[in-house]
């Protein structure tokens, strides 16, 4: 009863409505009006209007971006006594495999314990002044494919916080400090000359699915960009919400009421925009310890942490920013972007400081082998360089008014 | 700064694909919206944007639409209603060209199958994804996703072989709300 028929799989393809075609929808006027509403604030291209004098237009979602969640360290006074010796290169010149392999006595329950040992221990003292300041050393790691050449640049930048807590006070975000992006390595200097030096780079694992491109910034040519990130009282971002500072004072100093009122979160945000319930879980208690909460709080957070599935204890690792610390991570998994990576912070063991958020390279897929990443390379972090209350506001050439 | 860079990029390249993406579910009006949110999502979480972004924006823009679904069935159940007219309006093109009748076909068996089935095969003929990437999209294993390609497909052929010669440019009621919202049933509006 099957009559000859062309493949049926084409013949819907040939059947796709105009309307569903993304040719016929490119370059509305409403996708222009949503590119620039959503990026308000922050301005690209030769004359965009400067956005430090406009408040984002919106009042909810992107107040902070994720990507600079890792700004703030806690007031933590800690001692962790799980430190081990898996010391390894942490500055992604990638040339250990070190952390792929744990030792046997970091286990799990390893990495719990220590964490909880972090959350007995925070500092109680009261911490309070007009402006939660922190400063952060970031960098990112990318796979460029330059007509089949494939190298790696890193972008880095420093940015500043400054959480107003008062009323009428602003928050402000300073970001492109010191803002590059050049090759790695020698290794991947060498390849970027052999494919003629270009400016204009495309990552490697772009696929079919759209390109991503970055510009090549080899000295500091822009000028960092100051946002006001307030929107009235509300001064951070809290899963898909917009918290005041009231509200970061009234979180629970429980942990098991603070993973309720984060998994609440979890549920509202739509589930798995970032990969899954765990990765998610991290992230905000993460975001958590480094705003300015109660350090019931801090505690709760890492206690939160501290019961995720998988995480373990590291023992002692370098930071990005050379410095020693105790590590922990969650389970490696897929990043497309770059193979297998997993997250891990780093805290201060001394004063219990979050010293760095960071993804960490585990296994390579092909590309990112080619272009000279390996096991152990830190493909991403966020360092905290300073943080600490205090009554003046920050100083910046472009400061809105 | 390199994220807005990275940002502007993005949009231009994938905001049409997410914008049929999401029409595709919804139709146009609350497409235009989801889209609109789901690009909000990814500024907001350009780190965890992968370099392949599609099948990941394509992944928040299917949430976004559950969430409506969550949130206000009735709305939905509109949205997904002017979808299918989409879908179905591609079948009564008066176009005298080879094979019409085929895609006629193809797009009423297609309306006639679940929710699910639609998804798949939709991905792949409309959106241009290969299984892996499809697969991320849906939040499942490349394997898993090949089975249900595979059966989706096995649906599909039967479902046009039996409606066979039936004239095109008159296409089935499509079954608007099958097992798509149970939310919707339990209310009157």
């Amino acid at each position: 009863m099957a009559r000859k028929r062309p493949d049926v799989m084409k013949t819907l393809a040939d059947a796709r409505p105009r309307e569903l075609d993304p040719d016929h929808l490119a370059g509305s006027e409403r996708a222009r009006h949503d590119l620039i509403a959503i990026l308000a604030g922050a301005p690209e291209g030769p004359e965009g209007p400067r956005s430090a004098r406009s408040v984002r237009p919106f009042t909810w979602r992107w107040a902070l971006p994720v990507a600079a969640t890792a700004a703030v360290a806690g007031v933590l006074v800690a001692t962790l006594p799980q430190g081990g010796s898996d010391t390894r290169d942490a500055h992604g010149s990638g040339a250990t495999g070190g952390p792929t392999t744990g030792s046997p006595r970091h286990t799990p329950e390893n990495g719990r314990v220590a964490l909880l040992n972090v959350a007995a221990r925070v500092d109680r003292a009261a911490d309070e002044g007009t402006y939660w300041q922190t400063t952060t050393r970031s960098a990112w790691v990318g796979v460029v494919d330059h007509s089949g050449s494939l190298f790696a640049v890193v972008s880095s930048e420093t940015q500043r916080w400054s959480f107003g807590v008062r009323p009428g006070t602003r928050s402000l975000w300073v970001s492109g400090i010191d803002a590059t992006t050049r090759p790695r390595t020698e290794r991947d200097k060498a390849r970027w000359r052999a494919a003629g030096s270009p400016e204009e780079l495309t990552l490697a694992h772009s696929g079919k699915g759209g390109r991503l491109g970055l510009r090549m910034e080899v000295g500091a040519r822009k000028r960092p960009m100051v946002d006001r990130i307030n929107s009235g009282d509300r001064i951070a971002a809290l899963g898909p919400r917009n918290v005041t500072y009231e509200d970061l004072r009234k979180l629970p100093g429980d942990s098991t009421k603070l993973e309720k009122v984060l998994a609440d979160l979890y549920e509202e945000d739509g589930g798995s925009e970032i990969r899954g319930r765990t990765e998610w879980m991290w992230r905000q208690a993460a975001n958590l310890i480094n705003l300015p909460v109660r350090a019931e709080v801090r505690a709760a957070a890492y206690r939160v942490i501290a019961g995720l599935p998988g995480i373990r204890s590291l023992g002692e690792v370098t930071d990005p920013l050379g410095r020693k610390g105790a590590g922990f991570a969650l389970p490696a998994t897929d990043r497309p972007d770059y193979g297998t990576a997993r997250s891990e912070l780093i805290v201060d063991p001394a004063t219990g400081a979050l010293l760095s958020d960071q993804e960490v390279l585990t296994e390579p897929d092909a590309k990112a082998a080619e272009a000279g990443l390996t096991a152990g390379t830190v493909v991403n972090y966020t360092a905290t360089v300073t943080s600490e209350w205090t009554d003046r506001q920050l100083k910046t050439p472009e400061q809105p008014e | 700064m390199t994220d807005a860079q990275r940002f502007r990029t993005l949009y231009e390249e994938c905001h049409p694909r997410v914008l049929a993406y999401a029409t595709s579910l919804v139709g146009r009006q609350i497409g235009e919206d989801i889209t609109s949110e789901t690009f909000t999502v990814a500024w907001r979480r350009m780190r965890d944007v992968p370099a392949q972004p599609l099948p990941w924006l394509l992944g928040v823009a299917r949430n976004l639409t559950r969430e409506l679904r969550r949130r206000d069935g009735r709305q939905y159940a509109l949205a997904v209603a002017e979808a299918q007219r989409v879908i179905t309006s591609g079948a009564q093109v008066d176009d005298v060209a080879a094979g019409v009748t085929e895609r006629a076909a193809a797009l009423q068996a297609l309306a006639g199958l679940s929710d699910a089935d639609r998804e798949v095969l939709t991905l792949v003929a409309w959106h241009g994804l290969g299984p892996r990437q499809a697969a991320r999209v849906l939040g499942c294993s490349t394997a898993t996703f090949s089975v249900r390609l595979h059966r989706a497909r096995r649906r599909l052929e039967r479902s046009v072989d039996a409606i066979g010669g039936a004239a095109p440019g008159v296409p089935r009621v499509p079954r608007v709300s099958r097992d798509s919202c149970p939310t919707v049933t339990a209310k009157e509006h």
